[in-house]
């Protein structure tokens, strides 16, 4: 039984601090795909995360998601879907830092960077409405991470969240409309 | 109820009333709840694609292991030793390469951030090209990849240098120092254009010098690294990442800094070689880095497309104190460099740093040129902007302002008029009247000036485009030339097809060395599909009627090799076919496998017959020459013998020690020779299998064996790419071809025994068996040939690659033009026949012989005797039924080309007749002498009509213009125009150096080419408008002295020939090369095109004419 199943186990059963220990673990699974796959990808492929989470699943839970119960699945996704927000978020958080000349020598200067705006910056900000939503309606935020930065369909995230697909369509439509005002007004 | 469900409610209601009407209720009078509501709706309204897709992980993401390569790393086949720079792209490191040869390189990493895919991809489009390049004052860069943590770097030849302005301050180098290594950069910049590369990111720290032998040597740096790195703004993402990776925008072109530089050209290098210069002669850039620094990008963009720089002298002279330093640095005082830089050099400045590209100079070479005729003390070509100039360059910037102004304007006076007639006295009126005419008629002008300037703006554009276009062509041209040479024949191809004009209005600009490749790649007699599978074997029937193929799937195909129509196709076996041999009966077809089995079928039916179980991978399969008996070769080291009427094993030879690729009798089937793995060749003893001797020498595995038909020699082929040739009786090694570069699978020997033929790689080479000399090679497979047999009458030859086809290829011909050895000493002139069909040539023949041959076989027709001395010129009348001669001499003479004889002497001039042309109509013949005079006679009376003094010395060469109205003649360092009827002078182009040796006129007669020979110099060859005498070209290119240069008829080519031993065809719009020919080691002394433009004929110093052929191919 692997690490990760046996977390689930736990979570199923009760253990309050079982879902902490499960996010590092399918953290650095997911970095780690992320690194290979880079490596392998042809020129002009970009990585989904969809491919990744649903591989480091395979990798940690040792079976299809498919073949486990939904509620272990939906803690997975769950913890998969924070993962990878994480991992883009810091990753964008770096390269912002980057072009703001953090951590850049003093004989850079010599060769004057050109000005840019922020390329990751919209990512950081619809992080940041994110987080507010979350405070507002949690459902709705954990749904936006399933289906966004988990990149689960629809019908995987209502089973991972235990709601009804119609709800899941309905609170989809209303965590997106939210963010997007919150993103062009806030 | 909580927002959401509200929300979700409330969508559900389509009628706006009605939902207004829910919201009202359900809101409960929370004001800040319902405007939110109405907040979202109206969000969700414009939600589109928003979210709908997860975002792709960046490159970033991946660099999980945060390790950064720093000196002891090792990246690829490199190990990191110090660091030596960063810069705006990475960081640089001298690295140790260790294989394949040892030696140290500059390795830069970029800065994580990148698509490193992307890089690498662009980096290997332009590899190619990169790779063409060889100059001193280049830094090669050899190789790319992606080091273990995902960033891309470019390993390049490690320059210990200091970047340039540094290097010039240090040393205190004067201006004059500074310009002559100022010209070596363009010289090299040049070269690069020449083979396609555009730097894009010239600087000063980009280009290096280091003393050697205690002169200073510039190095340019980075080459192809701009490109890789990207310079496509078409997108925020990649304009981010442009603005994170290319350092500084202080030396870009305007049109670089646009968002979308596509159009970057060889001029945008131009200019920042003037911003280069520019700081050389002033120790500060155009526009001021400080305010480069906090500049947005825009506005950046807007100083480059707008602003114009201070010229140099005003730069220095407002400069104030720094001054005296720079002054200082340049060994000179403030008021002489101000006075040295006024002037002539702020003029080239200025003119590299013109906004607008077609203002700059041409090339790196035009700008170049100029810098010497500056340092020379000569007219420079860069002048000051007139006014007018100066009045467009503002309207184009403020075109809709000044545009409405002028139109207001207009207006504007018009009503003041009409108030003024009402108001004034008459005489004042008609006076305002006037003025409001006049200045009606500016504003309408200004108007008319502003809308032809927008259609010519159009027009510049559609220009730009073609000419990138042309560039691009060129560039893919000289491609074809290098993928040619190295037999890579499915990109020659693929750049081919790359220049067929599509629907998108692309103009066609395929000439002669598109249809020149083209044909070559498709130089075979017949290429032979079967399964789409790699063919692994192939052998003629001994009738030579019949060619078989094995290939990887197990089938076996049989083709008539005349017509390349299948006549037999079976499965032979379930895995590949290794060996396939016709029985000598031709009834039979033996096979070899994968599956250790000798399998033999009916020839005619594919009927198996017989299998004999080897062991292992059955290798090859021969039949003895009587047909009595099989031998086979396996993977195992073991050769087997077999009775091949009742299949018994009849002895095995065992020896090798590992495996056997070959097995082959020799001719009178008394001795068996095999090839093996274990780098040895053995001879056996073919009745009792017992080993004669071993041949050792080959350095890797011998993949292929073959007896001389008369059983003396035997050649075999390793895998390395030797051949050898031994002894067979007395078993030594008696010679070794080599050329072939590795991949060597087969051997053959032509039945006459003269030649031997090797397949290896993507080649088929012919050899002479007795000398060891390369006699030529067959490209056009894409991929490594695998098996070559001859067919028996030796006129064939077959070859079965990889790449899926069996070719059949012509053994006289193969790919070499056409070869006229006509015996005589150096061609001196060759001519078409109007009609193309026949060739006249004359040579350094003292007897004075002209032959006339068929151009297409370049059998003799006629001789032409007559002349005492050599003759230096043939020329046909138009109708072709006359030939006219020069000679040494002092006559020209006028022959009947039916019968050879001799119609008219032409007697008057006091020298050699170098050169004889007709007029158009045929009734008139210019004659240039050595006398330093033309003339020009009737043709039909050889009666002299008028004599015109040529420029100044021998008249190398005179031709009438197309349409017989002038006359064109070239002397010592100036070629002459002349009115052909009046003999008056029409103008004479000067600034040529030496003697002219050739001139020609377009067929349209708009253009002159001029060909100059200077002693010791490549020389000159360039492009006048004739109209105005203005120079447009010069085309350099040539290592020697060339002695040749014509206009293709559709004036669209020129074509020259040199002592360098080439023939060069080149693009007459842009002056670029386009071909090179072997033409003739010894020199190419004459060059010509076929009156249809399709071949070009090049006759040499050695006396040897070749005929190279472009017609085009059916379906082009």
């Amino acid at each position: 039984m692997s690490d990760v199943t046996r977390i689930l186990e736990a979570i199923e059963q009760g253990d309050p601090h079982a879902a902490d220990r499960l996010l590092p673990l399918v953290y650095d699974e997911l970095r780690k795909l992320a690194a290979r796959k880079m490596a392998e990808e042809k020129p002009g492929q970009t990585l989904q995360p969809t491919a990744l989470v649903h591989e480091a699943y395979l990798r940690l839970v040792g079976a299809k998601p498919q073949a486990a119960p939904w509620n272990s699945r939906g803690h997975f996704f769950a913890a998969a879907a924070e993962a990878m927000r994480r991992i883009l978020v810091e990753n964008a958080r770096r390269q912002a830092s980057l072009k703001r000349g953090g951590g850049r020598k003093r004989e850079d200067l010599s060769e004057l960077d050109l000005p840019a705006p922020e390329a990751r910056d919209d990512l950081l900000a619809l992080d940041e409405a994110l987080t507010r939503l979350a405070a507002k309606d949690a459902l709705a935020a954990e749904l936006v991470k399933l289906r966004y930065f988990a990149g689960l369909t629809s019908a995987q995230a209502a089973e991972a969240l235990g709601i009804s697909p119609r709800t899941a369509d309905r609170t989809w439509v209303y965590a997106r409309s939210w963010l997007l005002h919150e993103l062009q007004n806030g | 109820m909580n927002e959401r469900s509200v929300f979700a409610a409330a969508l559900d209601i389509a009628d706006p009333v009605e939902r207004a009407a829910y919201l009202d209720a359900a809101c409960g009078g929370d004001a800040a709840l319902r405007k939110h509501l109405d907040e979202l709706i109206a969000a969700q309204e414009k939600l589109g694609s928003f979210l709908a897709k997860p975002p792709p992980l960046p490159e970033g993401t991946a660099d999980y292991k945060p390790v950064a390569e720093g000196p002891g790393a090792v990246v690829g086949p490199y190990k990191l030793m110090e660091q030596i720079g960063e810069g705006g792209f990475g960081l640089v490191f001298v690295a140790e390469q260790q294989r394949p040869v040892r030696r140290k390189v500059a390795l830069k990493i970029l800065k994580p951030g990148m698509d490193t895919r992307e890089v690498i991809a662009r980096f290997e489009a332009e590899r190619q090209a990169l790779a063409l390049m060889d100059h001193p004052n280049i830094a090669k860069v050899f190789d790319a990849g992606t080091t273990e943590t995902g960033r891309p770097y470019f390993v390049m030849e490690l320059v210990k240098g200091v970047p340039f302005v540094e290097f010039c301050d240090g040393q205190r180098l004067t201006t004059r120092e500074r310009l002559d290594l100022f010209l070596a950069v363009c010289q090299a910049v040049q070269h690069a254009h020449g083979k396609g590369v555009i730097h894009r990111d010239l600087k000063p720290s980009n280009i290096l010098v280091a003393p050697h032998d205690g002169v200073p040597v510039v190095k340019v740096i980075d080459f192809g690294i701009a490109k890789a790195v990207g310079q496509r703004l078409t997108d925020k993402t990649i304009y981010t990442r442009f603005a994170q990776m290319i350092g500084t925008p202080l030396y870009m072109s305007p049109e670089q800094a646009e968002i979308n530089a596509l159009d970057v050209d060889t001029r945008s290098d131009v200019y920042s070689l003037g911003v280069v210069l520019y700081e050389l002669l002033t120790g500060t850039t155009p526009f001021d880095r400080g305010r480069f620094a906090t500049a947005a990008y825009d506005e950046i963009r807007r100083i480059l497309k707008e602003e114009e720089p201070p010229k140099p002298s005003t730069r220095l002279s407002t400069m104030g104190e720094p001054l005296s330093g720079i002054s200082t640095r340049r060994k000179t005082e403030p008021a002489k460099l101000s006075a040295f830089v006024k002037g002539d050099l702020d003029w080239i400045v200025m003119k590299a740093l013109e906004k607008d590209r077609e203002r700059r100079y041409e090339t790196a070479s035009a700008f170049a040129a100029d810098v010497r005729r500056f340092l020379a003390e000569e007219p420079v070509e860069a002048r000051p902007p007139s006014a007018w100039y100066r009045f467009r360059k503002l309207a184009r910037r403020n075109k809709a302002a000044l545009t409405t102004a002028a139109l207001v304007a207009g207006v504007l006076l018009l009503g003041t008029a009409l108030s003024t007639w009402q108001a004034v006295r008459a005489t004042r009126a008609e006076k305002t009247a006037v003025a409001e005419r006049d200045e009606r008629e500016q504003a309408r002008q200004d108007e008319a000036e502003q809308w032809r300037r927008a259609d010519q703006n159009a027009a510049e554009a559609r220009d730009n485009a073609l000419r990138a276009s042309r560039l691009l062509y060129v560039a893919h041209m000289n491609l074809a030339q290098r993928a040619w040479q190295d037999a890579d024949v499915r990109r020659l191809r693929e750049l081919l097809d790359r220049q067929r004009p599509d629907q998108s209005g692309v103009p066609d600009l395929r000439g002669f060395e598109w249809h020149y490749w083209r044909r070559l790649c498709h130089s075979d007699r017949h290429t032979l599909e079967g399964p789409a599978n790699q063919v692994l074997c192939v052998a003629f029937d001994p009738a030579g009627k019949r060619l078989a193929g094995s290939f990887q799937d197990g089938t076996v195909t049989v083709w008539d090799p005349e017509t390349g129509r299948q006549t037999l196709s079976f499965k032979g076996a379930a895995q590949p076919v290794w060996g396939v041999a016709f029985s000598p009966d031709g009834n039979s077809l033996a096979g070899s496998g994968q599956d250790g089995f000798v399998r033999v079928w009916d020839a005619r039916t594919g009927q198996e017959t017989r299998s004999l179980r080897h062991a292992d991978i059955v290798t090859s399969v021969v039949y003895s020459p009587d047909g009595t008996r099989l031998a086979s070769s396996s993977g195992d080291g073991s050769v087997k013998v077999w009775d091949a009427t009742t299949g018994k094993d009849l002895f095995t030879l065992k020896g090798h020690t590992n495996c056997v690729w070959g097995v082959a009798f020799s001719p009178d089937g008394k001795r068996l020779a095999s090839g093996s793995e274990d780098k040895t060749v053995r001879v056996w003893d073919s009745e009792n299998g017992k080993m004669s001797f071993t041949l050792t020498g080959h350095a890797e595995g011998v993949h292929a064996v073959a007896f001389s038909p008369d059983g003396k020699r035997l050649a075999s082929g390793s895998y390395n790419g030797t051949v050898k040739v031994w002894d067979a009786v007395a078993g030594r090694e008696s010679l070794t071809f080599k050329g072939h570069p590795r991949g060597l699978h087969g051997v053959a020997f032509s039945p006459d025994g003269k030649q031997v033929a090797s397949g290896a790689d993507r080649m088929v080479k012919l050899w002479d068996a007795a000398t060891g000399q390369e006699l030529r090679t067959l490209r056009g497979h894409g991929d490594s040939v695998r098996s070559i047999a001859f067919s028996p009458d030796g006129k064939m030859l077959a070859s079965g690659s990889h790449d899926r086809t069996v070719k059949v290829w012509d053994t006289a011909t193969g790919q070499e033009p056409l070869r006229i050895d006509g015996g005589a000493p150096g061609v001196t002139a060759v001519v078409f026949s109007p009609d193309g069909k026949h060739l006249a040539v004359s040579s350094q023949d003292w007897s004075g012989t002209v032959q006339v041959r068929e151009a297409a076989t370049g059998r003799p027709i006629h001789s032409f005797k007559g002349h005492s001395h050599l003759v230096w010129s043939v020329a046909f009348s138009p109708d072709g039924k006359r030939l006219a001669t020069g000679s040494q001499d002092k006559t020209a003479k006028v022959w009947d080309t039916a019968t050879g004889k001799e119609i008219v002497t032409l007697k008057g001039h006091a020298d050699a007749v170098r050169s004889v042309a007709f007029s158009p109509d045929g009734k008139r013949l210019v004659s240039g002498s050595s006398d330093g005079t033309v003339k020009v006679w009737d043709a039909a009376t050889g009666k002299e009509s008028r004599t015109l003094q040529g420029p100044a010395g021998a008249v190398n060469n005179v031709v009438f213009s197309p349409d017989g109205t002038r006359l064109a003649g070239g002397g010592d360092r100036a070629v002459r125009v002349w009115d052909a009827d009046t003999g008056r002078e029409i103008r004479t182009l000067t600034g040529l150096a030496g003697q002219i040796f050739r001139v020609d006129f377009s067929p349209d007669g708009w253009r002159i080419v001029s060909g100059s020979m200077i002693s010791g110099e490549p020389g000159e060859i360039k492009v006048w408008d004739a109209a105005t005498g203005q120079q447009s070209l010069s085309l350099r290119g040539h290592a020697n002295v060339f002695l040749s240069v014509v206009f293709s008829p559709d004036g669209k080519r020129l074509a020259s020939g040199s002592w360098d031993g080439t023939a060069k065809v080149w693009d007459a719009a842009t002056g670029q090369e386009t071909l090179t020919l072997e033409g003739s080691a010894a020199g190419v002394t004459s060059v010509v095109f076929s009156p249809d433009g399709k071949r070009l004929v090049t006759g040499g110093q050695d006396g040897v004419v070749k005929v190279w052929d472009a017609t085009p191919l059916s379906g082009e």
